[in-house]
C-alpha cells in the first residue's frame, strides 16, 4: 500500500502541496508546544525545561513504533523509505556546530522560523544569521568539502550498523525514553523555578 | 513523588505497543508471489504466442509490446529479432532490468532459440509478481519455420491453411527482405484465362 507517492496512489504533482501543509501542521504544532520561545528551548541545555527533549523524543519513538508496524502489516514497504544517507564527518563537526548556536541563540532552524512567523525580533536576527551561514558555507564549498563529504557509510540505519533486530531496538529506546521522561520530570522538579 | 495518572496510563501504552512488537512472530514478508498463485499461472498456457500473432504486431509497428531475446549476448549480437532488447536468462533477475520487466504498459515477449529459456525466464518474472508477461511459443526456431522459411501445404488442406501460409509469405518478405525465391509462378503461369463466351441476348420474342 505505501508509501503512498513513490507507488503513484498519490500524484507525484501532489508531492509538494502535500510537503507544504505538513509543514504547517509541524510549525503550527511547534507554536503550540512553546518552540517559538528561546528560553523554552535553551531550557534543556540549562536544565529547566526538557518540553523539547519530550517531544521529540515521543516523536521519534511513535514514528519509529508505527512504522514497524505499518511494515509488519504490509501497509508500506519499508525497502522503499528514504533512509537519509550517514556522512560520519558530517555529522559530528556540523552536529557540534548546531549544538553551540543552539545555546548562544536559542532556536534550531526550524523553531528560528517559528519564531518569526509570531513576531520575535531575535528569531529574526537569528534566521537572517542562519541565511549569511548558509550563504558562506555555499561559497566556500570547496574549503568544507573534505569535511561535507568524509567518512561516508551510505544510507545505513542504526541497526543495520549493530546488527540488532529493529523491533527488540525499538523496545528498548522506548524504555529509555520513558526513563528519560520520568528522570527529566524529577529534575525539574528538584531546580528552581524559572518564569519566562 | 507523584506521578501523574495520564502520564503513566500513556507510559505503559507506549511501552506495551514496543514490547508488543518484540513479541510478534517473525515472517519474512516476499515481494515473490504465493507458490498456489505461481502453480495456477504456470498451467495456464495462455502466455505462449504463436510466431504469427507476434509476425503480425511486428509488421502493425504495435507499440504495446516489447520483446526480450533472453538467450546470451554473444547470440543476441548475431542474430535477433527487430526491436527486441537482451536481457540474458542469467541476468534476468538483476535489479538493473526490473524498471524494463514490472511494468503495465507493454506486454513483454520473452524469447529464446527454443521455447525452454523463455519459459524459464517467465516463471523468474512471473515470481516476482511482474505483469504482461508473454512466451513466443517454440521461439527463434519456430519463428524460422514459420516466418523466415514457410512450407506450403498441400492441396488438400483447408483454406485457412492457405490464408496463414500467404500472410506468412509476406512476413518473410518483411523481415528477411526480398530474397524470397518465388516457386509459384511458373507452375501456375500457364493457366490460360479464358474469357467467358458473351451470352447470347434473347432475340426476337414473341
Amino acid at each position: 500500500m505505501g508509501p503512498l507517492i513513490p507507488l503513484g496512489i498519490i500524484p507525484e504533482q501532489w508531492n509538494n502541496v502535500i510537503a507544504v501543509l505538513i509543514g504547517m501542521a509541524f510549525g503550527f504544532i511547534m507554536e503550540g508546544s512553546g518552540f517559538s520561545s528561546s528560553r523554552k528551548i535553551v531550557g534543556l541545555f540549562y536544565g529547566y525545561d526538557f518540553t523539547v527533549l519530550k517531544v521529540f523524543f515521543t516523536a521519534t519513538v511513535t514514528a519509529a513504533i508505527g512504522i514497524l508496524y505499518f511494515s509488519y502489516l504490509g501497509w508500506i514497504d519499508f525497502s522503499m523509505l528514504h533512509i537519509h544517507p550517514t556522512y560520519v564527518t558530517g555529522a559530528i563537526v556540523g552536529g557540534l556546530i548546531m549544538g553551540v548556536g543552539f545555546v548562544t541563540g536559542g532556536f534550531c532552524p526550524g523553531t528560528s522560523f517559528c519564531g518569526v512567523a509570531i513576531g520575535k525580533i531575535d528569531a529574526i536576527v537569528y534566521t537572517i544569521g542562519l541565511l549569511v551561514g548558509i550563504f558562506i558555507f555555499s561559497e566556500a564549498f570547496s574549503i568544507f568539502e573534505s569535511i561535507y563529504n568524509g567518512n561516508y557509510m551510505g544510507e545505513i540505519t542504526i541497526t543495520e550498523f549493530l546488527g540488532l533486530s529493529p523491533y527488540l531496538f525499538v523496545f528498548f529506546f522506548t524504555l529509555a525514553a520513558i526513563a528519560i521522561f520520568f528522570v527529566t520530570s524529577i529534575i525539574v522538579k528538584r531546580v528552581k523555578e524559572v518564569n519566562y | 513523588m507523584k506521578i501523574s495518572r495520564t502520564y503513566l496510563i500513556l507510559a505503559l501504552l507506549l511501552a506495551g505497543l514496543a514490547f508488543a512488537l518484540v513479541l510478534l512472530p517473525k515472517t519474512t514478508r516476499n515481494k515473490e508471489i504465493k507458490p498456489e498463485e505461481l502453480m495456477t499461472e504456470i498451467i495456464d498456457p495462455a502466455r505462449f504466442l504463436n510466431p504469427d500473432l507476434i509476425a503480425e504486431r511486428l509488421i502493425n509497428e504495435d507499440p504495446s509490446i516489447q520483446l526480450i531475446d533472453v538467450r546470451p549476448q554473444d547470440q543476441f549480437v548475431k542474430f535477433t529479432l527487430p526491436g527486441a532488447i537482451n536481457i540474458p536468462l542469467t541476468e534476468i533477475s538483476k535489479e538493473d532490468w526490473e524498471g524494463e520487466l514490472n511494468q503495465h504498459q507493454k506486454d513483454i515477449i520473452l524469447f529464446s532459440n527454443d521455447d525452454l529459456f523463455a519459459d524459464q525466464a517467465w516463471i523468474l518474472c512471473t515470481r516476482m509478481g511482474y505483469k504482461n508477461i508473454y512466451v513466443m511459443k517454440g521461439g527463434l526456431n519456430q519463428w524460422y519455420k514459420n516466418i523466415i522459411a514457410p512450407i506450403e501445404p498441400p492441396e488438400t488442406a483447408p483454406k485457412e491453411e492457405f490464408e496463414i501460409y500467404s500472410f506468412r509469405k509476406a512476413a518473410s518478405l518483411y523481415f528477411s527482405g526480398a530474397n524470397t525465391v518465388s516457386t509459384t509462378g511458373t507452375e501456375k503461369g500457364n493457366i490460360v484465362v479464358k474469357k467467358r463466351e458473351k451470352k447470347a441476348t434473347a432475340a426476337g420474342g414473341c
